[in-house]
């Protein structure tokens, strides 16, 4: 579906932290991120949510078509769940997901939503302030919000940080549950969001990106130390 | 040492400070010349006091209020540091701040155009000390619900100003700022280090003004935002009366509300909304319409504000709505496109955005527009 070649990423010239690598996510399918901190996962997936501008590509094909990440076309295909997202603190869930929902031109499906929010055990915030809300239950506004609009690509930068059990429980529902509906790219740390949701993990390592199958019924830590070390 | 720093980094970096003196001293090089060129030029000591105490306490008022809701203050606060080691460090903050950034300014133009610039200098240092001091303790008493303590203290300001101005007698004035910077201090050390934080845990409250447009719902959430759009408002209606015989003065109001930075930098000076806006398809028209519209609403209520007072000092004429019109439209085409195009990052502090040298672009383009007829004409 998503299509890149020979990426660079940059902050500073002449020092790639993404080194001419190829990206390749497919339909109706959960790629996992993983590398070590500062490996550059987050720079990966800010360029391709257009906010991080620094870097070249010989070829972006988003399902056959040529594309820039600030393209607006192919930014009506997707969404990103930030590691921290600390934006419209003054309003509340219901508040951003009518604007968003409107600025994807997206009607909503309600029963969707109600069944994401009694997942996320969420009803009661619902019509809370943001800026007043857990590291947890604001993590679980824009989760919410990604899954409800249903776009072909939802780009998830460590989804699980700050979730309770119960609700990374429902997290791992929802991911395999949505490829019914588009594909997922997920950055984590956590071994067990690999074993549970993922169809096969980019290992970021080196500024390089080797694609490896998640091998069922191996133990994901002995596959992703093995990945890791080798 | 070490404890000493703990929040200055947050205020100054290094390079910041390098770059700061390097002004001062270029501000110091060129109030020399002009005093050189300009002997006679000599400044009132009521004037330098009022705009002191004013201005230190205002500014640090907004830098507190902005940096108190910062969860990184929690980290500082976790530390094993005594309760006086704290308070000593975020009023040493505050202080090197003001002084750096702002009283230095003051301080050189007390120093070369006053008769007593050396008592001069103690009275704005001091002044200094208390605003950093009294503001403290104004954040700290609103975090724990004593509006009332706030509320003596922002009186205790207005009421050393007008000490200020009004008398000459060094020795009463001295003293009384001595013992109001004591007092100040013994107040500090009711409250706990904590308060120095906004606690927002079990408070929830739901937006209260609806999803009409965010930008409202920030002005009239945000307390520097709003308390400056006020005193917008209240300096225009001050300068108004003021200049209601002089033509070319009386055009400046025009102006006022141009150098309005919290209302004109809301996207520089939300970096998570900046990213989010960028993220978003355009179609989102979170910039240029939701902020657009907010904007023009806006410049249109204080240009509407302008003609009125145009009106009530009988100086209307048919130019004043055209004018007004003008301008909503201009100043609100100038904020979007500044935002969009020179948006202002690398900042610590809201009050970096908002003294941003970029704010000085707006009200100058104002100013052109206003004064070509003027200028034409001459």
């Amino acid at each position: 579906m998503l299509e890149i070649e020979r990426i660079k990423i940059w902050y500073k010239p002449d020092n790639d932290i993404i080194k001419g690598t190829d990206v390749s996510i497919d339909e109706n399918s959960v790629a996992g991120l993983l590398g070590i901190n500062g490996a550059g996962k987050s720079t990966l997936i800010n360029a391709i949510s257009d906010v991080h501008d620094k870097y070249a590509a010989d070829k972006i094909a988003f399902r056959g078509q040529a594309y820039k990440f600030s393209d607006e076309s192919f930014k009506q295909n997707r969404y990103t769940v930030f590691t921290e997202e600390n934006a419209f603190m003054y309003w509340t869930f219901s508040d951003y997901l009518a604007f968003i929902l409107n600025a994807y031109k997206k009607k909503p499906d309600s029963s969707y939503v109600d069944y994401l929010i009694d997942g996320f055990n969420f009803g009661e915030y619902r019509k809370h302030e943001l800026k007043d809300l857990s590291t947890g239950n604001r993590k679980k506004v824009f989760l919410i919000t990604g899954f409800a609009l249903r776009l072909p690509l939802l780009i998830l930068d460590e989804p699980l940080d700050g979730l309770d059990f119960n609700s990374s429980e429902f997290l791992y529902e929802a991911i395999n549950g949505y490829k019914r509906h588009g594909a997922i790219l997920m950055s984590s740390h956590i071994a067990e969001s690999f074993e549970k949701t993922c169809d096969y993990i980019l290992l970021l390592s080196d500024g390089k990106i080797r694609r490896k199958q998640v091998r069922q019924g191996v133990d994901i830590r002995s596959q992703l130390e093995g990945w890791l070390d080798g | 040492m070490v404890k000493i720093k703990l929040f200055l980094y947050d205020f100054v970096t290094n390079r910041k400070i390098i770059k700061q003196v390097a002004v001062i001293i270029l501000f110091l090089a060129a109030s020399m010349y002009y005093r050189s060129a300009n002997p006679g030029v000599m400044l009132g000591g009521a004037a330098m006091y009022g705009i002191g105490l004013s201005m230190a306490f205002l500014t640090t008022l907004y830098s507190i209020l902005s940096y108190s809701t910062k969860d990184r203050i929690k980290a500082y606060l976790m530390l094993p540091c005594k309760k006086s080691d704290v308070f000593f460090a975020f009023i040493f903050a505050q202080l090197f701040t003001l002084i750096l950034k702002r009283m230095s300014f003051v301080i050189i133009v007390a120093l070369l155009f006053t008769q007593n610039p050396v008592i001069m200098i103690v009275y704005l240092v001091l002044s200094a000390l208390i605003a950093a001091v009294l503001d403290t303790v104004i954040v700290m008493s609103m975090n724990k619900k004593r509006p009332f303590l706030a509320v003596i203290c922002v009186a205790t300001i207005f009421a050393l100003y007008i000490l200020l101005i009004r008398s000459q007698n060094h020795i009463l004035n001295l003293s009384v700022l001595i013992g109001v910077a004591l007092i100040s201090v013994v107040l500090i050390s009711r409250f706990e280090p904590t308060h120095l934080a906004i606690n927002r845990e079990g408070k929830m409250r739901s937006n209260p003004f609806g999803r009409s447009n965010y930008f409202f719902t920030v002005l009239l959430r945000e307390k520097a935002a709003l308390i400056n759009t006020v005193f917008m408002f209240g300096f225009a209606i001050a300068l108004a009366f003021m200049a209601k015989d002089q033509s070319l003065l009386m055009n400046v109001v025009w102006c006022i509300f141009a150098l309005n930075t919290p209302i004109s930098t809301m996207f520089s000076g939300d970096k998570a909304l900046l990213r989010h806006e960028k993220m978003l398809p355009r179609q989102s028209r979170l910039m240029n319409g939701v902020y657009g519209f907010f904007l023009a609403a806006y410049y249109a209520v204080a240009n509407t504000f302008t003609v009125v007072l145009f009106i009530v000092v009988k100086r209307f004429d048919v130019y004043v709505p055209l004018t007004a019109i003008a301008l909503v439209v201009l100043e609100t085409a100038i904020v979007l496109l500044l935002e969009r195009k020179l948006p202002i990052r690398n900042w610590q502090t809201k009050q970096e955005v908002w003294r941003n040298p970029r704010k000085y672009i707006l009200p100058i383009i104002v100013f052109l527009v206003i004064f070509l007829p003027y200028i034409i004409g001459t």
